[in-house]
């Protein structure tokens, strides 16, 4: 497989296997770093890839023996999932791949229409990786008001992509909500 | 009892403990619609993780991170060198002839060396000997990309990313994997031997990262943190594994073997 060809692949199913690894190890920095080690994997191993088979299955199967590989050391910190779950989780990505791609596209739409404190929140957890008690610190709130909110966003989040995808319209978010 | 969605919930927030782990696995056993939805939620996460405009937001802040890791630590070296050298230059006359041109004492010109240095990736330096290059394949985009490394008639030697020497034996064929370029210190050098014979020494650059290497073979993976070690492939296709300082793991068929330091394993089909 051509580089380019392995390059396109790659970004393509690269958020399947980020999904599959993040439901099954909830620690993020972990992820991040299984993410890399299956890429380097998938490319080392190229060669044994059937251009006739889905290239997102090959990379999400990589993706659930990298995970049963850190497995015995991550299951004292309770991250990862138990391995019959790994399996049923990698089926569930593989066969949901498309409506992922679709409800992803969608959530560019709806996270445009969060407000500014949503966003400023959200920012913090997710991209710069702080615990959910640092944020409600740095935003002056209580830990269970921002573990609320968050789940209020993301609830909102998810309702606004089935519109969307729907073809329904879609208002801003209320600011109170989030 | 904790409903499903706020178990949901608390391993997205990275906030879930053992009973809570049991009673979400529980409850995803029930009915594939529950995986369906947790993976969507997972999704959700994940993509609002790494939109584009959180990535643009956290490589600036990686680049200010590496800017102003980078401008300390070279002044530390600056002041470093000059503690260092002044001294030097301060006991002993330091006379270049190429500088300071005197007929008298320097009857013609030196001779200096006029190398013509093979264009080469960065990190990847040839020390000594019959080394061949192919860096067409340069990194460039979000996968890591190969660099093919062969030895000639005779045996060659590279520094790569300042911390690890590659000694290749005669027609020694290797192939150099960079890692993710998003990744960060300590990463994982990747060697992937196809041919020959390889030993891997860490330099004594005290300033360099102390990466792990991988090595892999057609049989294993060898794996070393700051371990001097080397592996070949034989002709009839067994893979030797030798220690010299440190240790390494191999690893085969999902186990792990320790090597230490003055042990030699040879694996076979």
């Amino acid at each position: 497989m051509e580089r380019t060809d392995f390059e396109a692949r790659w970004a393509q199913s690269e958020p399947q296997v980020r999904t599959f690894l993040a439901a099954g190890c909830r620690d993020a920095a972990v992820v991040q770093d299984l993410v890399q080690e299956v890429a380097l994997d998938a490319w080392r191993k190229r060669s044994d890839f059937n251009p006739g088979l889905a290239f997102t299955a090959w990379v999400v199967g990589m993706a659930r023996f990298t995970l049963l590989r850190h497995r015995r050391d991550l299951a004292r910190r309770f991250v990862v999932l138990a391995p019959d779950l790994l399996e049923s989780l990698e089926q569930t990505v593989v066969a949901e791949s498309e409506l992922l791609d679709r409800r992803r596209g969608a959530l560019g739409h709806c996270r445009g229409k969060l407000g500014a404190s949503a966003t400023k929140m959200l920012d913090l957890r997710l991209n710069g990786g702080l615990p959910l008690a640092e944020v409600a610190r740095r935003l002056e709130r209580t830990h269970g008001a921002v573990r609320t909110a968050f789940a209020r966003t993301r609830e909102w989040l998810r309702t606004c992509i089935e519109r969307r995808l729907a073809g329904e319209p879609v208002d801003d978010a209320p600011e109170e909500a989030v | 009892m904790t409903q499903p969605e706020a178990l949901v919930d608390a391993w997205l927030d990275n906030e879930i403990d053992a009973a809570e782990l049991a009673r979400l696995e529980t409850w995803l056993r029930e009915d594939p619609a529950h995986l369906r939805a947790f993976v969507q939620a997972v999704s959700l996460q994940e993509s609002l993780r790494t939109s584009p405009d959180a990535l643009r937001r956290s490589r600036r802040r990686r680049i200010w991170r590496i800017s102003l890791g980078s401008v300390a630590a070279l002044l530390a070296v600056i002041v470093l060198f000059r503690l260092v050298f002044s001294t030097q230059y301060n006991q002993v006359a330091v006379v270049d002839p190429t500088e300071n041109p005197d007929p008298k004492r320097n009857p013609g010109p030196v001779p200096r060396p006029n190398p013509t240095p093979k264009k080469l990736p960065d990190g990847l330096t040839i020390i000594s000997g019959d080394v061949d290059v192919d860096s067409s394949d340069m990194p460039d985009a979000t996968v890591a990309s190969t660099m093919g490394v062969s030895a000639g008639e005779k045996s060659g030697a590279l520094r790569w990313k300042k911390s690890i020497e590659l000694h290749l034996e005669s027609h020694a064929k290797i192939e150099l994997n960079p890692q993710h370029p998003f990744a960060t210190p300590p990463d994982v050098s990747c060697v992937a031997l196809n041919a020959g014979k390889v030993r891997i020494s860490r330099t004594r650059n005290p300033f360099a990262f102390k990466d792990s290497v991988e090595v892999e073979t057609p049989l294993a993976t060898v794996v070393g943190s700051n371990a001097d070690f080397t592996v070949a492939i034989t002709d009839d296709k067994k893979v030797v594994v030798s220690v010299t300082s440190g240790s390494v793991k191999i690893l085969r068929q999902g186990k792990e073997q320790i090597v230490k330091a003055g042990e030699t394993v040879t694996l076979s089909e």
